[in-house]
């Protein structure tokens, strides 16, 4: 199990690097679409031990949401928008990769530093869900198009979901549930967002947004 | 036997009720036609609510959930504020959604065309907001906290987009992308907590309050500490504490003003009452002292740059907004100093909320009476709208700490409190700042009040008492509060004070 598990943690890294160097807006969706299989197969890289009801459910669920539902939601939004369909990063995009390398050696550094708490598994993902956390943070900053910055916010969700798995506890599946649907209806809201955003300024770009400040 | 066992069963279903009849109205708002109704169902619902919250005042409900759900001192502080805030803007709403006209119009800023959004949305909003908010006072457990305060983004985020024009969106972008950023953050502030508690042999603790602070003490410390500074920035995000606060002068002042007065009143309180509930956490392990420092130089750092910003501000919207950042400084600070200072803090979390709705509600009058947001462009407001404009001039008052208003008395607690425990510098700050808020805030207010009119405006006669009656009581209540705090009140917050500071 702990090779599966390693080599799903490194692909989540991989992935992250992916995100900050693709210019195709489509492919970062699928980028993220394929970190969300990742991520829904993490209750069960994680359980360690005969698969259980409660794991093979949450699995799924976490599948049906962040492979599924978010990648489809976020290519109609790209449909409807019918924008050029690049990313336009207000860095280049060896930039944005570099900047994506440091933060994985920003969490190998942290891992190495940390005092880890009873739970080991916690210190095995520390280093791809900070990489996953940051490198989403860093889309949602450097990015120009409102679509790409929910992709951002999706990325920097995934990571602090990676960094919680192993610490959820077996009798709290209606919180990360809950948590889910929170996230889930977020982007639909953001979606909605867009879709007026476009109808008003005929672009997703977010530095049309200037009328606002002091 | 029956008898005996009856009650209980009531009482163990009122909590979740008090969160799920506002929800479940709340969605079968989409599905009522006609306008009159929708808006009776909006005050109906929102006077039950504040029946509910009322009785839970008075005999604290039974903990539901296993103990997840149980209302507090500090969550009966939080949920009797936010229901009588939400019937005073329920009230409001009526007259304002009466008079906003149908189809297609010109914007008064920048001159283009808009509509509103359908009013059902609205009311379906409102209400989705208002069993948000509750579900936040209510809930014992940190990770549930979380899921409420993200879904009170997620339900306003439409609010302020009710008059669809490219500002309103904005304001609405920033807020949801700025807002779950920050939610984000406390989110993972709740998984490094998580961590903190793994010590020893314990794998598992339970989230909520109690068990938490059973155990604090044996909490790893460093994570503690690393867990409190992601949940102060995220939910101090939503606070709007400085340097987050960016997105709340934008959505305050872009949103309808009843909208405003309840994201000013109401849904600050919750963020603030995420982070109050960490901060009690900290206090049990032993690390209150970090988790204080952290607080008051947040509060501070509020304070001046609202201090800042206020003066020379030419929008009262964003003016009212940048006094509710420094307010949110205030709380951060006074339960920073701790002690006599966290009561005064909990005193002047009504007494902002009370008041700050208020003036949000007569902003709104006197917006929809000049067509404008430039306070250089509102003149002779106390002849224009005879009621709207001297309540404008005591609620200005009552904001800037001036007797005999509430904020006075709790403001005051604060600083005395502040000298008192010899933090002179502290005290010297506070007090220069709020000088130069007040002064700050009297020069466009006064400019407002006094003049001629403006060409073309007309004076009304007779306001609508839907428009005044509200801020009117709610400034009323505020006077009440600088003169005499009812006992029962007084005990609330001696709870809730003694809940923050163990």
């Amino acid at each position: 199990m702990t090779f599966w598990l390693e080599a799903a943690l490194i692909a989540t890294m991989l992935t992250d690097l992916a995100l900050l160097g693709t210019g195709r807006i489509a492919r970062c969706i699928r980028l993220v679409c394929l970190q969300g299989v990742v991520m829904g197969l993490m209750p069960l890289l994680l359980a360690g031990g005969p698969l259980t009801l409660h794991v093979a459910l949450l699995s799924l669920a976490f599948l049906a949401v962040k492979a599924v539902a978010l990648p489809w939601l976020l290519f109609r939004s790209l449909k409807k928008v019918h924008v050029r369909a690049w990313v336009e990063p207000y860095i280049s995009y060896n930039l944005s990769v570099l900047a994506g390398v440091c933060a994985i050696l920003f969490a190998l550094w942290l891992q190495s530093r940390l005092l880890l708490p009873a739970n080991a598994l916690f210190g095995v993902v520390i280093p791809a869900a900070f990489t996953t956390i940051m490198a989403g943070l860093i889309m949602v900053v450097t990015r120009r198009k409102a679509l790409t910055q929910i992709i951002g916010y999706l990325v920097a969700e995934n990571g602090i979901y990676l960094l919680g798995a192993p610490l959820a506890g077996h009798d709290a599946m209606w919180l990360e549930l809950s948590i889910l649907l929170d996230v889930f209806v977020g982007v639909f809201v953001m979606g909605i967002a867009i879709h007026h955003i476009n109808r008003a300024f005929d672009s997703i770009d977010v530095d049309r947004f200037a009328a606002l400040r002091d | 036997m029956s008898t005996a066992s009856r009650p209980c069963e009531t009482d163990a279903m009122f909590l979740q009720t008090l969160i799920f009849f506002p929800l479940l109205v709340g969605l079968s708002c989409f599905f009522v036609t006609s306008d009159t109704l929708r808006r009776a169902i909006l005050v109906g619902t929102a006077a039950l609510e504040l029946g509910l919250a009322a009785y839970a005042t008075v005999s604290p409900p039974e903990p539901a959930w296993n103990g997840i759900l149980r209302l507090d001192g500090l969550g009966t502080v939080v949920l009797d504020i936010t229901c009588t805030l939400f019937l005073a803007a329920t009230v409001y709403a009526v007259g304002y959604l009466r008079d906003e006209k149908k189809g297609q119009r010109k914007d008064f800023q920048q001159g283009l065309h808009f509509t509103n959004a359908p009013e059902a949305v609205f009311a379906a909003c409102l209400l989705v907001f208002l069993a948000a908010m509750a579900l936040v006072a209510c809930s014992q457990h940190l990770g549930l906290l979380w899921v409420g305060i993200e879904t009170t983004t997620l339900a306003s985020a439409p609010l302020i987009y009710f008059h669809r024009h490219v500002r309103s969106l904005e304001a609405t972008w920033k807020y949801l992308i700025i807002c779950s950023v920050g939610i984000a953050l406390a989110l993972l502030g709740n998984i490094l907590l998580t961590a903190a508690t793994q010590t020893g042999t314990e794998l598992y603790t339970s989230m909520t309050m109690h068990a938490l602070v059973a155990r604090a003490a044996a909490f790893h410390p460093l994570w503690l500490k690393a867990a409190f500074v992601f949940i102060l920035v995220g939910y101090g995000t939503k606070m709007g504490l400085a340097p987050m606060h960016t997105w709340l002068p934008d959505a305050h002042s872009e949103s309808p003003s009843l909208v405003s007065a309840l994201l000013s009143g109401a849904l600050l309180n919750t963020a603030f009452l995420g982070i109050m509930r960490v901060h009690r956490v900290c206090v049990a392990a032993g690390l209150g002292d970090f988790s204080q420092e952290l607080l008051v130089a947040f509060g501070l750092g509020s304070i001046l740059l609202a201090a800042v910003f206020i003066v020379g501000q030419g929008d009262f919207k964003r003016m009212l907004a940048y006094s509710s950042v420094e307010h949110m400084g205030l709380l951060a600070l006074g339960v920073g100093l701790g002690g006599a200072a966290t009561a005064g803090a909990m005193l002047h979390m009504v007494n902002h909320s009370v008041a700050k709705a208020a003036l949000f509600l007569l902003a709104g009058n006197i917006l929809s009476k000049y067509h404008t947001k430039s306070s250089h462009d509102v003149s002779d407001l106390t002849h224009t709208l005879p009621i709207t404009g001297p309540l404008w001039m005591a609620g200005f008052l009552a904001i800037a700490g001036a007797p005999p208003f509430g904020p006075f008395v709790s403001e005051f607690a604060i600083l005395k409190a502040a000298l008192d425990t010899g933090r002179y510098a502290i005290a010297t700050s506070i007090f220069v700042c709020l000088a130069v808020i007040f002064v700050g805030m009297a020069t466009p207010v006064l400019h407002m009040c006094q003049g001629r009119p403006p060409h073309g405006v007309q004076a009304t006669k007779r306001e609508s008492w839907l428009h005044v009656a509200p801020p009117a009581l709610l400034l009323l209540a505020s006077l009440c509060l600088g003169i005499y705090v009812p006992a029962w009140l007084q005990t609330l917050l001696a709870q809730a004070a003694r809940l923050i500071s163990g």
